[in-house]
């Protein structure tokens, strides 16, 4: 045979054979499969009285999920003190009419203590976190600073590694009639302040800057067309809110993106598995700045309302 | 840029007017008609056209797609008009020129009972699979009725499938990719109307039945200047007119689909119309046959009047109604399927001129195009989109001795409505009138020895600014006895982009919006960043015999600016996009034979497109910040086959169809999410399923592949022909994969053996 022609030969039956091997494959197996048990989301705080942990079985379908028993034992770990406890399984209705499974435990969790969370399948395979609750927190307003900007220093004293969702409200008046249409005195503006918070000795500082602030206002009420020049802005108070969170709940940026952290590995400290154990509690200030803080960052003194 | 433009329509403007004052003062003559079909009043293109005066001397010019032929520049004196076409008796006759005349003479040719199929002289050969210059085919009805369908309403769509580079869904949903683009970068023009959705939901159909084409020029790519606005290929498809002298129609059933079309004289000789309507009955005639529920009800109707105004002036007024319905998932969890419906309306008209001033054949056109889509309930959908576009265009081919030129101002006007519920709310919707203009010139210059180069330029003026995008575009063809090389090149934006959710392939709902910029504050089109390509074809082709034609062609696509939706791990669907850039190369190689009583062709494409996207949580994901993958469409390899023959007054046709897999996205497993965003009762917390996905579209569908036959015979029962068909399709039973839903792991396969049966009245 021409050797062309044994080449063509040749060709052609790999490729008839290679079209037949491929050809004949009907089936597709859309699931790889991943060898690890649960998505475990747990939130230790001291602020309610009964923790709540919620469990997902990785599986390989999305199968609509009924009221059928959960193969999970959750089990956690006072690591402070030693004390163990064994979580109880309750079904919760999800969206769409989904039954999801909430495990619940009655005790108020510690500040300070160090939380080890289990959850285990019959077979053994395990999935793990640990979270330590931060220390109670003493805050406390340092002297007022008032040039170049009136800046009041809201000091925490902590051992909390973050703060998240740090924010300052303002109840304010900005007309000569306070009441609202609520009927509360004034009416609240809240701004965002994770960008003003520094790390200090023994804690965390958060500048209130007044100065600035009456700038972000005023721009606020301009914008929607609710400022009145001739009496300007009066503080009634100043509300500081925020998460002293424990280290591993630390969103990248600082910013509970669901589009960033609803991906697996985006955020999770579970071993074994995904999700995330957390622990932290709200802290909640107030404090009114004197008639003279007010009028030097622009405000106009309460007193004169 | 502003002042290449301002340039270029001058030097058009000055090219126009030396035409004509060089006519003018040499006091020459010129010739110009329609070519056109005695019998039925067919306008005849690539009529051969030849002047031999009295000294010997000869000029020769071919007719356009309308027909019309213009000669200018002749000494004045008596000439033999001679005309030859495929087909047709040659037309002979004489005629005298007086100095300055602009005489006008008409050219009707009289069809022989030579079959064209047996008669064509191969160098005047246009349409074949293996004919394909620069990224172009022309599809005659004759090729697209050779392809084995369940009925006897042969339709364009089912040859579309057998080119290579055309990548579909399969059997429903209606969705086209060309050459790495996306079903939303084609061009597709019925008459000069954008078609938005022209393809029906279930795949074996489309707007265009044969009965109702004469020609479609399908561009892969590379396509000329006289097309804008997409950026990846152009269908463009010519309706033929109704009979001027007699009436004639035909009528056709079978399980699928039922149509009629007639066409006659309106007024004899001079106005014709042509109509065509069809309706789906698969839903209620093919459930028996497959024992498979198909919730499909679609169909068309497409009406064309046209005529001759007076003697240098033809008016064609078209019309055209299309409908979808049907669901193309199953049942997931209880919620019943989503329905899809969607319906496309145009009317447009166009008027052929000869002008008596210069030699020019100008057509100027309007139309209205109009696509309403929606997702959900009949009376609730949560998903609409609809697009409104009026078109005005004026367009003319210039002709002097050495060149032919066309040249055009199109302006386009575009209202987008969307009203997106569900998990839409993320997407970026820019401002829903968009008012394009565009010129465009286009010389085709004919070098001598074989080359012929059509160098052309296109100003794409978006939102009416005069800093338009410049678009070069190069074609150029050599012919060498047996051999043809040809390339082409160009450069091509889009500035309103369809956009779909790529992860579900049931979904066949595009958005239809700007494209997406991150300040809706600047009015600037160009700091919207419009999709854009640059296309490369190179190809060869050659006819060893007169029964065989080969021919290779490779080609390269560079897209940018692309908008794809971006990657959640959440079981929705959803349109938020992200950038993307992607590449295109691949090449086709194509068989085309004729020996004896068989006709067939294989044809084999290679394609790799690769998208590279950009995504803010990339990082967090898969821990790089932009992913190069397989998009859903990158069928590397297309193998199809197609064997036709007649024995004993029967018709045969075989197809057989191979495509590799198609990439889709693997999940590792699914779990649940809870948003950990605050100190709260985590038993009242929303949650939301998850997929935990592998990297995306890192998994390959089964190949598909699929065999097809019909057997058709006609019947002469004076005065109606009866044709009988009996068709096969996905003869072997390949449980072909049309949708893979990752989220259910519900699998909905294309559809099973067809035996199909057909019947067809004509008079």
């Amino acid at each position: 045979m021409h050797p062309l022609r044994r080449v063509a030969a040749i060709l052609t039956l790999a490729i008839t054979a290679g079209l037949l091997g491929t050809g004949c494959e009907e089936n597709v197996d859309p699931v790889l499969g991943i060898d690890l048990p649960y998505s475990v989301y747990a939130l230790f705080t001291p602020a309610l009285d009964t923790q709540w942990v919620r469990v997902f079985p990785i599986e390989g379908t999305l199968k609509v999920r009924t009221k059928e028993k959960l193969d999970a034992t959750v089990t956690s770990t006072d690591v402070t003190t030693g004390e163990k406890r064994v979580w109880t399984d309750s079904l919760i209705e999800g969206p769409t009419g989904l039954f999801e499974h909430g495990y619940w435990s009655d005790f108020r969790a510690e500040y300070g203590h160090r939380y080890e969370l289990e959850v285990t399948r019959s077979d053994g395979a395990t999935s793990s976190a640990t979270t330590a609750v931060p220390a109670q927190v003493i805050a406390s307003i340092d002297p007022t600073i008032l040039a170049p900007q009136v800046v009041v220093p809201y000091r925490l004293q902590t051992d909390a590694k973050h703060l998240l969702e740090v924010e300052v409200t303002y109840q304010i008046i900005r007309s000569t009639d306070p009441r609202s249409p609520t009927g509360t005195l004034g009416e609240l503006i809240t701004l965002p302040y994770d960008d003003a918070v520094q790390p200090v000795d023994g804690g965390w500082m958060v500048l209130v800057d007044l100065t600035t602030d009456f700038d972000r206002l005023r721009s606020e009420l301009v914008k929607e067309e609710r400022y009145d020049p001739a009496f300007g802005i009066a503080i009634v108070r100043v509300a500081i809110d925020l998460i002293v969170a424990s280290e591993e709940w630390a969103p990248p940026g600082g910013v509970f993106d669901p589009t960033i952290i609803g991906l697996p590995n985006a955020l999770t400290n579970v071993q074994n598995g995904f999700g995330l154990v957390v622990s932290g509690f709200r802290l909640h200030n107030e404090f009114v700045p004197t008639d003279d803080e007010s009028k030097q960052a622009g405000f106009r003194p309460l007193s004169q309302v | 840029m502003k002042f290449v433009a301002l340039r270029l329509v001058r030097c058009l403007g000055i090219f126009v007017f030396c035409l004509a004052a060089r006519d003018a003062r040499a006091q020459s003559a010129s010739l110009s008609g329609f070519a056109t079909d005695r019998t039925t009043g067919q306008p005849l293109e690539l009529v051969s056209i030849s002047l031999r005066g009295t000294g010997g001397a000869t000029r020769t010019t071919v007719s356009g797609r309308d027909g019309a032929y213009t000669m200018p520049g002749l000494t004045p004196g008596r000439y033999v008009l001679q005309a030859t076409y495929i087909g047709y008796a040659a037309y002979t006759d004489s005629l005298e020129l007086a100095p300055g005349e602009r005489q006008l003479q008409d050219i009707r040719l009289e069809p022989t009972e030579t079959r064209l199929g047996e008669a064509v002289v191969e160098s005047e050969r246009t349409n074949g699979a293996a004919r394909v210059t620069a990224g172009q085919q022309v599809i005659r009805p004759a090729d697209v009725e050779l392809i084995p369908a369940p009925d006897l309403s042969a339709d364009l769509i089912n040859y579309l499938t057998t080119v290579p580079g055309v990548v579909s869904t399969g059997d429903r949903g209606g969705l086209l990719y060309v050459r790495g683009g996306e079903p939303s970068q084609n061009l597709v023009l019925l008459d000069g109307m954008p078609i938005y959705q022209p393809f029906h939901i279930l795949g074996f159909y489309s707007s265009f039945p044969a009965e109702i084409m004469n020609r479609a020029d399908l561009y892969a790519g590379g396509f000329g200047a006289r097309f804008g606005g997409r950026i990846s290929s152009v269908l463009d498809v010519v309706s033929r007119n109704g009979n001027e002298y007699a009436y004639a129609g035909t009528a056709t059933a079978s399980p699928f689909m039922s149509s009629a079309t007639l066409e006659g004289p309106i007024v004899r000789g001079q106005f014709s119309f042509l109509a065509s309507a069809r309706a789906s009955v698969i839903e209620q005639a093919a459930e028996p046959l497959l024992h498979e529920n198909l919730p499909f009800s679609f169909g068309d109707a497409f009406v064309k009047l046209q005529g001759r105004l007076h003697a240098r002036g033809r008016i064609e007024i078209m019309g055209l109604n299309t409908y979808d319905r049907g669901t193309v998932g199953e049942d997931t969890g209880g919620q019943p399927p989503d329905q899809f419906r969607w319906r496309n309306q145009a009317v447009g008209v166009r008027y052929i001129v000869l002008p008596k001033s210069l030699p020019v054949t100008a057509v100027a056109r309007a139309s209205y195009s109009l696509l309403r889509s929606e997702q959900g309930p009949k009376d609730q959908p949560y998903r609409i989109s609809n697009v409104r576009s009026v078109t005005t265009a004026i367009e003319g081919t210039f002709v002097s001795r050495r060149m032919t030129m066309d040249a055009g101002w199109i302006i386009q006007a575009n209202t987008l409505h969307d009203e997106l519920g569900g998990t839409f709310q993320g997407l970026e919707l820019r401002e829903s009138d968009f008012l394009s203009s565009a010129m465009y010139v286009e010389p085709e210059i004919d070098l001598g020895a074989g080359f012929n180069i059509r160098p052309g330029i296109r100003m794409q003026f978006y939102h009416v600014r005069f800093d338009p995008y410049l678009e070069p575009r190069l074609r150029v063809v050599w012919k060498h006895g047996v051999h043809q090389v040809s390339a082409a090149a160009g450069v091509y934006h889009q500035e309103i982009v369809g956009i779909s959710d790529r992860r579900d392939a049931a979904s066949v709902f595009t958005v239809w919006a700007g494209v997406p910029t991150a300040d809706e504050a600047p009015k600037d089109v160009r700091s919207g960043r419009l999709s854009k390509a640059v296309h490369t074809i190179l190809g060869y082709q050659v006819s060893p015999t007169k029964w065989l034609d080969l021919s290779i062609e490779g080609f390269h696509k560079e897209m940018g600016n692309l908008f794809v939706p971006e990657w959640t791990p959440f079981p929705r669907l959803t349109t938020r996009v992200q950038p993307a850039r992607g590449r295109s190369s691949g090449f086709d190689v194509r068989v085309e034979f004729r020996p004896g009583p068989f006709y067939g062709y294989v044809t084999y494409g290679y394609a790799q497109t690769i998208y590279q996207a950009e995504q803010a949580n990339l990082i967090y994901w898969y821990g790089v910040e932009s992913m190069r993958y397989r998009p859903p469409h990158d069928r590397r390899h297309q193998v199809n086959a197609l064997l036709t023959t007649t024995l004993a007054g029967v018709d045969l046709s075989v197809r057989w169809a191979f495509g590799s897999g198609l990439p889709f996205s693997r999940a590792l497993g699914f779990d649940g999410f809870v948003l950990l965003d605050d100190v709260m009762d985590l038993s009242k917390a929303p949650t939301s399923r998850r997929v935990i996905y592998e990297r995306p579209y890192n998994g390959l569908l089964p190949t598909y592949h699929r065999l097809d036959l019909s057997i058709e015979r006609t019947i002469n029962l004076r005065p109606v022909q009866l044709t009988l068909q009996g068709s096969l399709i996905n003869v072997y039973d390949r449980r072909n994969i049309f949708y893979l839903d990752v989220f259910t792991l519900q699998r909905v396969d294309q559809l099973p053996i067809i035996p199909s049966f057909g019947i067809k009245l004509a008079f």
